[in-house]
């Protein structure tokens, strides 16, 4: 039903509550905070750390203005610079380990979790390869567009995750299409293996340790 | 919690899930902005609630920086510095599907998001959005612009006829 856009968003950000748990956290935190002690010592550096703090600032802003009048301050991100903002990112998620929002080991279960999605996350057939089983998942972001992040491991305890996002063209158009006889995209970053490619219209990025 | 009463931090997680697009990232910023606050200790503050939405602003564009994902925004807030000549803008004239909203809601810039939980949720006017966001009243306006035509034009690229009037 339409709705004007002042309700509609209030609706939708109405579903969202914070638990008891979390509540309980955040007291927590207070509690934590107002117990431990001021930092009285950072006072007395404060004074020449102010003027380090201006006069590196001014060295950052010379060095942007320098770069803002150069040639390359309007370039677009080349198809390598895409691929690679993309493996960092998702490198960047696989090491922060953030918790589990759904733990289970049946595709299924952990892909039923994720209602929130405008896709159907997928078992992908390049993770077959890796002798692995799933753990869980949670929600996340590749490059802005929401995403499932699969978490596997396996025999010997090492962990990969598997990221799913639903293929928006003018975000992943560089990314080779595996139904087109193409091969996932590997890169190196963090002393990660990351693997990106298309698959069944979802943009897939394997990470995993580089010699797994 | 003493400081914050559970509705205020309800209304900050809200803002959180505006400005990140999900419950996880909203929870982490929401954590770290209270956290700062609280070790800081600023006196004088009246407005707790800005106060840490500001923090929280500053902190997760601060991620989006190092994560070098930032580029949609950075892009973005090139084109605001053009010149757009717009005397008044406002979204109370559009009617959307909760639904739609919804389907499009991660597809959106965080500061469109942003703007739509300042503009929506607190009914803050241009003034009162370009005072909390420390940017010119026509800049608010440019977006608000922008976010029409945006929301307009995601309706039409779906094919739904209607969702949007």
């Amino acid at each position: 039903m339409k709705k004007p856009i002042n309700q509609s968003v209030n609706d939708l950000l109405n579903n969202f509550e914070l638990s008891d748990e979390q509540l309980a956290s955040f007291a927590q935190l207070e509690k934590d905070c107002l117990q431990s002690k001021p930092q009285t010592k950072q006072v007395n550096i404060n004074h020449s750390k102010m003027w380090l703090s201006l006069v590196a600032s001014f060295l950052v802003m010379g060095l942007f203005m320098g770069q803002f009048l150069g040639a390359g301050a309007n370039k677009k991100l080349t198809s390598d610079e895409q691929l690679h903002a993309i493996a960092m990112e998702v490198s960047y998620n696989h090491l922060k380990f953030k918790p589990l929002e759904v733990a289970h080991s049946n595709l299924s279960q952990v892909t039923g979790y994720f209602n929130r999605l405008d896709f159907n996350p997928l078992a992908s057939s390049q993770v077959a390869a890796l002798s692995t089983s799933l753990i869980g998942g949670r929600y996340c972001s590749i490059q802005g567009n929401i995403a499932a992040q699969l978490r596997m491991e396996d025999n010997q305890g090492r962990i990969s995750t598997l990221f799913e996002s639903r293929y928006q063209a003018q975000d992943f158009s560089m990314l080779p299409n595996i139904e087109q006889g193409q091969e996932p995209k590997v890169l190196y970053v963090d002393g990660q293996r990351v693997a990106l490619w298309v698959e069944k219209g979802l943009v897939m990025a394997l990470v995993s340790e580089a010699n797994q | 919690m003493t400081f914050l009463d559970k509705d205020t931090l309800n209304q900050l997680y809200r803002f959180g899930i505006a400005l990140t697009g999900n419950e996880q990232d909203s929870q982490d910023v929401l954590h770290t902005a209270i956290e700062r606050f609280l070790r800081n200790k600023p006196q004088k503050i009246n407005q707790q609630a800005a106060y840490i939405r500001t923090i929280m602003r500053n902190y997760w564009y601060d991620e989006l920086r190092k994560l070098k994902t930032h580029r949609d925004h950075v892009e973005a807030s090139q084109f605001e510095q053009e010149i757009i000549s717009i005397h008044s803008q406002s979204l109370e004239d559009i009617m959307i599907d909760q639904q739609e909203l919804q389907k499009h809601w991660s597809s959106l810039q965080d500061s469109q998001r942003e703007l739509l939980y300042l503009h929506c949720v607190l009914e803050y006017t241009a003034q009162e959005i370009s005072d909390e966001l420390n940017c010119p009243r026509g800049t608010v306006l440019a977006r608000i612009h922008r976010l029409k035509k945006h929301l307009e034009k995601m309706a039409q690229t779906n094919g739904s006829q209607g969702a949007l009037s």
